[in-house]
């Protein structure tokens, strides 16, 4: 590794994650919005498996794995419950699911 | 031993005053508060107000024992002006005594004769309370120790008197004749007041043994104006002219009302009043000579009235007025005693006749008019012999009792000197005789000129007075006052007057009608003028009653609608006004205030508002506003 | 020097997916964005030595999570949902709040100064190590792994049942 220092990784870490939650704030279609938290996940495995490389160890992979299947496992679910949602409420706008209004 | 039976009759004193107030109290708040008189007349009342009369006697010829065994009971409480004297102090000595008593047995026989009279009235608590009520309040007259006291009873006998001529309220002139009962007598009230006032103010008290005290210091014009003052209170409570027009009017009222108060009573107070005050005029003798003549001109007036009245109770009542001239007579000649003798032996005899017309009334069912009675000698005994004795003894027939009194007058008119006043009793002994036969014979004798033939007596409560006060007719003259026999130069006078009196009321009047009928045209314009009662009434009625009334009632209701409405209407108005301003502050401010705390609760909640939008996202972005902060708190160490 | 240049490339590769992902208009466009960003990811595995993790990156998010968002676009028809405004007013706002959080965080880390640690990488045989590792200290997390799997499997297929046996069970 020349020139390339964990920081780097853990920049573009944090820049992806940003990017991810601007994405899950600014957009209103619940797609592109579960799109969102999957980069967000994403930047959060960047950052363990670089730091599982700087320490020479393997758990930090083992624990971006099991992130990986628990994203998994809520994309799912996840896009089910959009389904039933689309099914009920004919939209998929978050704007327009607001039973929490006052 | 002496202490306690005096300590016990001062009790007995209190009680006597305090039975028939409790009377009244009971009789006026037990029988609920009803106005309207029952269909069956009640029992009760009349019941209560004769046993509560014989307990007062009772309590009274206890306490008056005692008042001769030991000396006057008096009896002080409470102090209100400071240096004043006592609120409350009453004093039973001989002369309070004797008026104490004879109110007590003339009250149970009126008691008790009403019980008969008035058994057919509805209206039984009214008559019974107002008559217990007066009895109460005449005998804190009597036994008031001082002026002030004395005068909240003097008013006390006058709302009763006025009540109780006023019983049958619903007839125009029983009406009007209570309320000019008491218009005449709240003219002597006003001379009666400024006197006291006046006491007050010179002897720094009302109290008759610091008044007596103190009177010796007070300037002679004061003293004239302070006793004048009291006979204008006393001729206009025991109606002496020129105050007398009520009394012959107020002979609307039930008779056994004229036979307690218009005759044996309330209108003693005058002379009670004028014996008390003794201390007073003994250092302004001008008075005296005042209410003497006064007294004497009273007397004779009335005599000469009674004489052509034609109703059996105005005849009594002019005599009544009269007899009390002769007491104000011996008052002003400064003979007490015999005024106060008068005064006892006047009220038997003449709360008799009183009583006596009312068995006559009774039994003819409601006839009072002497030109419709006759010959009832055989039907009414009891009454016929009762009145008969109550007749002879206003006469003067020797050996009864009033004979001694009016002797003891005439006597102090002789010692006197004043010859043209001794004159006027004379003359007006005669007429006395020749009306008081005059009426006796033209109720029981002769022919029958009624409408009703068959009478017959009263009941048993009827005729039991009648025969006591005639017994006491009878006894009195005997009991009370050693006589005095060397004086019968004018015992023989009087009973000569007496006789000839007699004789001609009975030659006129039971004798042939023509000649009476001769001797009424000859003397019309005389008769004329008594019938019209010497033209006394009409002047009264047209000056005080229509001149001064009716003017100050219409004054008062200028008054009422200028002022009194005026005030209303402002007051009206202003209130008006002010709720308008209510209702103005309460639409602007008072809702304006709770508009403003409403928007206020809606601006400030608005952040919180818009905070709860529902959005996720919205929500989500405040955990990024906070994680930002906290990750700038990181930072920033 | 390969690595430097690598890691750039997948680097980009990774961020302009992501930023395109979350401004497309249509869904399908940000999905297909995703699937690049998500290629870039892998990449980064690869030149962190974390051979099993770009496999399985690969496999499971392109070709597992991107295929499912595109059934799902297709069976919501976002057709409709293309016309009307993408984003939220107040985007601005968020894009600032991005952009912030960035920024903190990059200089929370250029503070941190994060080193390499010395010595040789890892031994031969990632997926070796890795699968050691699972399989000794963490088999009671890989066997919740399982379960919450198997939950999620069950459950989405639940979710997205047919509408007429849902309103059956609710009016039943």
């Amino acid at each position: 590794m020349h020139g390339i220092s964990p920081l780097h990784y853990l920049i573009v870490s944090a820049l992806l994650f940003s990017i991810g939650v601007t994405g899950v704030l600014v957009r209103r279609n619940i797609v592109v919005i579960l799109m969102s938290i999957e980069l967000i996940l994403n930047a959060v495995n960047i950052n363990l498996v670089a730091f599982s490389h700087g320490h020479h160890h393997v758990t930090g992979q083992v624990f971006a794995l099991f992130v990986m299947a628990v994203a998994v496992a809520e994309a799912a679910v996840a896009l089910g419950i959009l389904i039933a949602l689309f099914r009920n409420r004919g939209t998929v706008l978050a704007d327009e699911l607001d039973l929490l209004k006052w | 031993m002496v202490d306690s039976a005096h300590r016990l009759a001062s009790y007995a004193l209190q009680a006597s005053l305090l039975a028939p107030l409790a009377g009244t109290a009971v009789i006026f708040f037990g029988g609920g508060f009803r106005t309207s008189p029952r269909a069956i007349p009640q029992r009760w009342p009349g019941v209560l107000a004769v046993a509560l009369a014989a307990v007062s006697l009772a309590l009274s010829i206890a306490a008056a024992f005692a008042t001769s065994h030991g000396g006057a009971i008096s009896i002080q409480a409470g102090e209100w002006i400071p240096g004043f004297g006592p609120a409350f102090s009453l004093q039973l000595d001989w002369l309070s005594s004797w008026l104490l008593l004879l109110l007590d047995i003339i009250g149970l026989m009126v008691s008790l004769f009403s019980l008969g009279y008035m058994k057919e009235e509805r209206d039984q608590r009214r008559y019974f309370g107002c008559l217990l009520f007066f009895i109460g309040m005449m005998k804190l007259l009597i036994l008031s120790g001082s002026y002030l006291l004395l005068f909240a009873g003097w008013e006390g006998v006058g709302l009763a008197s006025y009540l109780l001529i006023g019983y049958h309220f619903e007839r125009p002139r029983a009406a009007g004749a209570a309320t000019k009962a008491f218009i005449v007598n709240r003219i002597g009230d006003a001379g009666f007041v400024l006197a006291i006032i006046a006491l007050a103010l010179t002897c720094g008290s009302t109290n008759y043994g610091a008044v007596a005290l103190a009177a010796q210091r007070v300037p002679h014009g004061t003293l004239v104006l302070i006793c004048s003052l009291l006979v204008v209170g006393a001729v206009g409570k025991s109606a002496q002219f020129p105050l007398h027009v009520w009394l012959p009017d107020a002979m609307e009222g039930p008779t056994p009302v004229s036979a307690l108060i218009h005759s044996a009573t309330m209108v003693c107070a005058g002379v009670y009043l004028l014996a008390r005050s003794t201390f007073l005029f003994s250092l302004a003798p001008e008075v005296g000579v005042g209410v003497a003549i006064t007294g004497a001109v009273t007397a004779l007036f009335a005599a000469t009235v009674a004489l052509v009245e034609n109703d059996i109770k105005r005849v009594l009542a002019y005599s009544t007025i009269s007899q009390i001239g002769f007491m104000f007579l011996a008052l002003g000649l400064g003979a007490n005693r015999a005024a106060m003798f008068h005064v006892v032996t006047h009220a038997f005899f003449k709360s008799l006749l009183f009583l006596g017309a009312g068995s006559v009334i009774h039994a003819l069912h409601g006839e009072q008019n002497l030109k419709h009675m006759g010959g009832l000698r055989k039907e009414l005994p009891v009454t016929f012999w009762t009145m008969c004795i109550a007749g002879l003894t206003l006469a003067g027939i020797p050996g009864l009792s009033a004979f001694f009194s009016k002797d003891l007058i005439l006597e102090a008119g002789f010692e006197s000197g004043h010859t043209v006043l001794t004159l006027i009793g004379i003359i007006t002994s005669l007429l006395t005789a020749v009306y008081s036969w005059r009426l006796i014979s033209l109720a029981f004798y002769g022919e029958s000129r009624r409408h009703r033939l068959a009478v017959h007596e009263g009941p048993v409560s009827m005729r039991v007075p009648l025969i006591v006060l005639a017994a006491c007719c009878v006894l009195a003259g005997w009991i009370f006052v050693p006589i005095h026999w060397e004086a019968w130069p004018t015992m023989i006078t009087s009973s000569f007057l007496a006789f000839l009196g007699i004789w001609l009321a009975s030659h006129y009047y039971v004798g042939s009608p023509e000649a009476r009928l001769a001797f009424d045209d000859r003397f019309a314009p005389l008769t004329n003028f008594l019938r019209n009662r010497w033209f006394i009434d009409a002047v009264f009625e047209e000056h005080i009653m229509e001149g001064l009334v009716l003017r100050t009632a219409a004054g008062a209701a200028a008054a009422d609608a200028m002022l009194i409405d005026r005030a209303v209407d402002g007051a009206a108005w202003s209130s008006r006004q002010a709720g308008e301003g209510l209702a103005w502050s309460d639409s602007s401010l008072i809702d304006g205030i709770v508009r403003l705390v409403s928007a206020a609760v809606r601006f400030l909640s608005w952040p919180s508002r818009a905070l709860q939008s529902g959005f996720v996202q919205s929500y989500a972005l405040l955990f990024l506003a906070g994680v930002l902060a906290a990750l700038g708190f990181c930072l920033s160490r | 020097m390969i690595e430097a240049v690598l890691f750039y490339i997948f680097a980009a590769l990774t961020l302009v997916g992501g930023v395109l992902t979350i401004t497309r208009r249509s869904a399908v466009m940000s999905a297909v964005w995703l699937t690049v960003s998500l290629l870039g990811v892998a990449g980064l595995f690869l030149t962190l030595g974390a051979e099993f993790l770009f496999v399985a990156q690969i496999v499971l998010y392109i070709g597992g999570i991107t295929l499912l968002f595109l059934f799902v676009i297709m069976l919501v028809n976002l057709d409709a949902a293309a016309q009307v405004r993408q984003f939220r007013r107040a985007w601005p706002v968020v894009v600032l709040a991005g952009i912030g959080l960035a920024a903190e965080l990059i200089a929370l880390l250029i503070k941190g100064k994060v080193e390499w640690l010395a010595g040789s990488p890892i031994t031969p045989g990632n997926s070796e190590a890795l699968a050691d590792l699972l399989l000794s200290h963490y088999v009671v997390a890989f066997e919740i792994a399982s379960v919450l799997l198997l939950v999620a499997l069950v459950g989405s297929v639940l979710m997205g049942q047919q509408r007429k046996r849902s309103k059956e069970q609710v009016e039943g």
